[in-house]
């Protein structure tokens, strides 16, 4: 490894909306999610984005955003075609200098404001181990 | 059996470049390529994307191939050349990994002789002040084993910038080519396929 007091955070979050959601409407969520996330990481006091990047798969149709700037920039590949009613976004938080628990709660915290029209969000923490923080070197 | 390693920090555009560059290589040489992937989180997101453009790729999720999973990369390394025989691997590590390590522990890999291998090193302009002030010597520990370095995002930055990278670059890399690249717009793609393949 290259650095230290670098933390990482994995999790899923099912979205279910209340009915089936146009795909540019997902998008803009996604996108604000994404956004979100670095903006309140920054706010809680990362010394640096490292990349938060996501990836949600609904059979045929793939979309993937990107975040590593400090002004919250999402960069996205490929869209929905049809209405959904449910997403499973699959986020990684890769931070400097931020508490695995504090990237809990700012994840948290962003799905709840960014995904509207929903019956339930629920998040799982894909992380196997319960390091707040992994320290090398 | 070659290997490239395409390293650069996090976010610097590696999995874009890899899924946007893979096609032309194998077009141009005929090349079969097998593609490893390591994601430091538990799921790998990088791998599940560049499936979903048509690559053959293995996952090394949840650590570092540069440390604590350098003994599963060699057997991975082996296992591919065993089963599958391509004729290069391309191994996209993670953005926290030390390529100079990677490289050692490759001096311990036991499997048919490998002919090349090139470190191909990525460095985003966009983030490159910030980078430069937060990251600088882990950046330096990149560049010093690059055999090509990339100026990635060059589309979003002006001439200035990329001025301000190259003259960075070129104080750790001496002559050794400095390319801007897009991924997203394939600006000099096929420049850095010429000189990754010694055309």
């Amino acid at each position: 490894m290259i650095t230290e007091d670098f933390a990482a955070y994995a999790a899923r979050v099912r979205v279910r909306f209340a009915a089936p959601t146009a795909p540019e409407k997902i998008q803009g969520m996604l996108e604000s999610f994404m956004s979100g996330t670095a903006m309140d990481c920054l706010e809680a006091g990362t010394r640096l984005i490292g990349h938060i990047k996501s990836v949600v798969d609904n059979n045929d149709q793939i979309i993937a955003c990107s975040v590593t700037d400090h002004d919250g920039k999402v960069r996205c590949q490929g869209h929905f075609e049809a209405p959904q009613t449910q997403v499973d976004v699959i986020i990684n938080v890769l931070q400097y200098s931020l508490a695995k628990k504090e990237m809990v709660r700012v994840v948290d915290a962003c799905s709840k404001r960014s995904f509207t029209g929903t019956v339930s969000i629920i998040i799982e923490d894909l992380e196997i181990g319960e390091k707040d923080l992994i320290r090398l070197g | 059996m070659d290997l490239i390693l395409i390293a650069g920090f996090l976010g610097s555009g590696k999995t874009t470049l890899i899924t946007n560059t893979i096609s032309k290589i194998s077009e141009r040489t005929g090349k079969k390529i097998a593609v490893i992937v390591n994601d430091f989180g538990n799921i790998g997101i990088d791998g599940k994307v560049m499936e979903k453009y048509g690559l053959k790729v293995k996952e090394l999720p949840s650590g570092c191939i540069c440390c604590t999973l350098g003994p599963i990369f060699l057997d991975t390394v082996r296992t591919i050349s065993d089963n599958l025989h391509p004729d290069l691997i391309v191994v996209e590590p993670s953005g926290i990994a030390d390529p100079d390590a990677i490289l050692a522990t490759m001096e311990h890999y036991r499997g048919p002789p490998l002919g090349f291998i090139k470190v191909v090193i990525l460095i985003d302009t966009v983030r490159f002040p910030i980078l430069i002030q937060a990251m600088k010597k882990p950046l330096m520990l990149q560049l010093r084993v690059a055999d090509i370095v990339l100026m990635s995002k060059a589309d979003e930055v002006d001439a200035a910038r990329l001025e301000e990278v190259e003259r960075y670059v070129r104080a750790l890399v001496g002559d050794k080519p400095v390319i801007p690249i897009s991924s997203t717009n394939e600006h000099n793609l096929d420049v850095f396929v010429d000189r990754l393949m010694g055309a």
